[in-house]
């Protein structure tokens, strides 16, 4: 920071980092005022991108104006570049105006412009209101994974699969955000290990619930291509925990990381419906709905033996339309148990 | 053909297959690499018997009609597989085994064979007509116009062989040079779908499609198999098979073309046979305390059951595996068998939710691809909640068609009952190359006998 503003400043130009936070603050005394990397400017830019005398800022009867130098890079203003010459008038009572000259990003901020409320620190917070919320999604994983474990386990072995589980879930939560939590600081100098940890717990008893969620469904009312596509909606909570997690990492472009998300999202489910096709002939992931639940959870009807057999008709003319086409791949083994 | 499983590979003569608690092991005598067990007495009599005079006799009097059957590859001269072969008629004919020309049957256009006698005389072969039912070949040696042949004569069939007779079987193991092999007649292979001569003595790769004589060096039988987890248990097919495929088919015109055709409609009537008889036998009764679980009545197959009661506190299970000894050698695979098996659990330590957890664990773990993609299409199925008067099943059937013998299909049913929150059945049934109205038959046969024992 330079000096302290005195009464006498018009404005504060700030240098920004890529995250957004100054790096550094001028205080401008004068109109005009010019910058660029030449030693002459008001505001000297070491940025190689940067022209010898970029732009400059100056006031006349209209009020304050953007004013382009010599520039082969000109000057981004929101979306719209300015071009050597060109002025943009700046509005004096809305949010400060950020441009980017070369690789600089630059906001100037003036007296006539609203100030953002202060904003809390974190640690004003309750303590309730802060750790509440992470306490409570860990503890529910905990207890879905634990009757996950309880559900998988025989009575004898259920101890040590337990402190396995507990071991393993440790080790996975602090893998998993710390190397998120690493990312974040690479990038926004930050850890936000809270956020990263807030979502990875959200996201995983999301997961849990869209993972078992279908099968449920499909079983209760016997509906095989539910649970055949249960892995969209575990992919759509993947790409949700994905855009939540970068947008600690990136904060400052949230839209570029929805567009992230959606795609790795779409690149996901198209994988996966290519490779069961390729395996199996079929878009979905299972050959039949193989969940079975207690018997009183079934709502669907069952069906007379006959009709059922019945059913296999149709099965015929695919088979011999198949039982035509030249083999692809091999998943067969030639052996004679099944 | 019966508890055949021929070899191809001179390298690996060896097949094994566990069934149910017992190994079954069956493998056939083509150009195979088993150690050898010299002929010496058998263990049952315990004096050392000297070479036995009636062995070399035998041997003498049927040397000039035994052959050795090659498949050799077009154009290269090497072979891909040997097996044996004898004449039956003064004209040439040649019988032997399926497996032993199958690969000269299906794929004609690379595939070459040759007879070699013990002279060492080498000469074309045709293919006359094949029997994959009963694993036979006649052949016709390809210099037949310009010389004639001894050839062996039959046993009649009136006159039965009796327990315990001594018995010669010939060939030339693993491409060693021709030999003798003394045993003894044993009666009929149980529990075959098609009848097999049950021969105590050694039979090796190579042997295949060799003669069986009697003491008066007369055909009784056609080598074929034997089993690799036992000593000395070999199989032959009888001689009446042979007879009869001489008799059909003496004049035929030689194979030029893949012999798929022939093979698909052998095994059209095969499996016509075998889903009737299947069916007729229908099912053993108290299977399962609550339930009419099906297995089959055992004419043609055999049960094996085990059980295993949980050490960590899980789940207990019976199991019954019934399948068929008997299978179709169909070139590059076999096929047309049964088999029947069911599991039943006891998950009253577990409380519903694990024991439904467990429950969905065993009906997922199950495959339905048996052959690869260039014999057999991906498996098709359909499935949904049966009624069996008033017990309720997840029921799937999952289909497969062959890809070479058009109109015939696996199809494998799989079961699981759904009216106990700890306790349960889950059953699969599977045959193998049958039509596809057998198919619905049969798994409607094999879904309509399940039940409760008491509504």
């Amino acid at each position: 920071m330079d000096d302290a503003v005195s009464p006498a400043s018009v404005a504060v130009l700030e240098i920004l980092d890529r995250d957004g936070q100054v790096r550094q603050a001028h205080v401008v005394t004068a109109w005009p005022l010019r910058i660029g990397r030449a030693i002459d400017n008001d505001v000297v830019l070491s940025d190689p991108h940067v022209a010898a005398h970029h732009l400059s800022v100056a006031g006349d009867a209209g009020g304050l104006a953007l004013q382009v130098g010599e520039t082969y890079n000109g000057v981004l203003a929101g979306a719209r570049r300015l071009r050597s010459g060109e002025q943009l008038r700046l509005v004096e009572d809305a949010a400060p105006g950020e441009w980017t000259v070369g690789r600089t990003r630059l906001r100037l901020r003036l007296p006539s412009q609203p100030l953002p409320a202060e904003l809390p620190l974190a640690a004003a917070a309750t303590r309730a209101r802060r750790y509440g919320p992470v306490v409570a999604a860990l503890v529910a994983l905990l207890l879905a994974l634990a009757f996950n474990t309880w559900l998988e386990t025989d009575p004898d072995n259920l101890g040590r699969a337990l402190g396995g589980m507990l071991l393993a879930t440790g080790m996975g939560i602090a893998i998993w955000c710390g190397a998120w939590s690493l990312l974040s600081k690479t990038f926004t100098r930050q850890t936000y290990f809270g956020w990263h940890l807030k979502v990875f717990l959200l996201a995983s008893l999301a997961w849990l619930v869209c993972d078992n969620l279908p099968d449920l469904l499909g079983f209760a009312l016997s509906w095989p291509w539910i649970s055949d596509f249960g892995f969209v909606a575990t992919y759509a909570v993947g790409a949700a925990a994905l855009y939540f997690h970068l947008l600690a990492v990136e904060p400052a472009r949230p839209r570029l990381l929805r567009g992230v998300a959606l795609v790795a999202f779409g690149v996901g489910v198209g994988l996966s419906l290519w490779f069961n096709h390729q395996r199996s002939d079929r878009l979905g992931a299972e050959l039949y709905m193989s969940h079975l639940f207690p018997p009183a959870l079934r709502l669907a009807r069952p069906v007379a033996a006959d009709t059922f057999v019945d059913g296999l008709a149709p099965l015929q003319a695919v088979l011999d339309k198949r039982a035509k086409e030249p083999p692809r791949g091999d998943d067969g083994d030639d052996s004679d148990e099944e | 053909m019966n508890l055949a499983r021929p070899l191809r590979r001179s390298s690996s003569a060896v097949v094994g297959r566990i069934v149910g608690a017992a190994a079954l092991a069956v493998a056939c005598l083509l150009g195979g690499a088993v150690a050898q067990v010299p002929l010496a007495a058998d263990a049952a009599s315990a004096v050392p018997a000297p070479p036995s005079l009636s062995a070399r006799k035998v041997y003498e009097q049927a040397r000039s009609q035994l052959v050795q059957i090659r498949t050799v590859l077009k154009g290269r001269a090497s072979q891909t597989s040997v097996g044996s072969g004898f004449f039956v008629t003064r004209e040439g004919h040649i019988v032997t085994n399926f497996h032993v020309v199958s690969q000269a049957a299906l794929e004609p256009e690379q595939h070459d064979l040759v007879y070699v006698t013990a002279d060492g005389r080498e000469a074309p072969v045709t293919i006359l007509q094949i029997d994959v039912r009963h694993d036979l070949a006649l052949l016709r040696a390809g210099d037949a116009g310009q010389r004639s042949f001894d050839a062996l004569a039959f046993r009649p069939e009136a006159q039965a062989l009796a327990q315990g007779e001594r018995i010669y079987s010939l060939g030339n193991p693993l491409d060693v040079g021709f030999a003798v092999m003394e045993g003894n007649y044993n009666g009929l292979v149980r529990r075959s779908f098609y009848p097999q001569i049950f021969f105590g003595g050694a039979l090796s790769g190579g042997m295949s499609g060799g003669p069986a004589l009697d003491q008066e060096g007369r055909v009784i039988g056609v080598n074929v198999a034997r089993r690799v987890d036992g000593e000395q248990v070999s199989f032959l097919v009888p001689a009446t098979f042979a007879t009869a495929l001489l008799a059909g088919s003496r004049d035929a015109a030689p194979l030029k073309t893949p012999a798929y055709p022939a093979v698909t409609a052998q095994l059209e009537a095969h499996q016509a046979d075998l889903t009737a008889r299947f069916m007729r036998q229908g099912w053993k009764e108290a299977t399962h305390p609550r339930y009419h679980v099906p297995v089959p009545a055992d004419e043609f197959m055999r049960c094996w059951g085990s059980s295993e009661i949980s050490r960590t506190g899980g789940l207990d299970l019976e199991r019954s595996d019934c399948v068929m000894d008997t299978r179709i050698y169909a070139g590059d695979f076999s096929t047309g068998a049964i088999a029947v098996r069911h599991e039943s659990y006891d998950g009253s330590k577990l409380g519903p939710l694990r024991f439904a957890s467990r429950h969905a664990q065993s009906f997922r773990n199950e495959s339905f691809s048996r052959l690869r993609a260039e014999h057999q299409t991906r498996p098709q199925c359909h499935e949904d909640y049966v009624d069996r008067k008033g017990l309720v099943l997840r029921a799937v059937v999952c289909l497969r068609a062959y890809k070479k013998l058009p109109q015939l299909y696996d199809v494998a049913v799989l079961v699981a009952t759904l009216d106990q929150s700890t306790s349960g059945v889950q059953g699969r049934f599977d045959a193998q190359g049958v039509s596809y109205a057998n198919a619905q038959k049969l798994a409607r046969h094999y879904l309509e006998a399940y039940a409760w024992t008491t509504p």
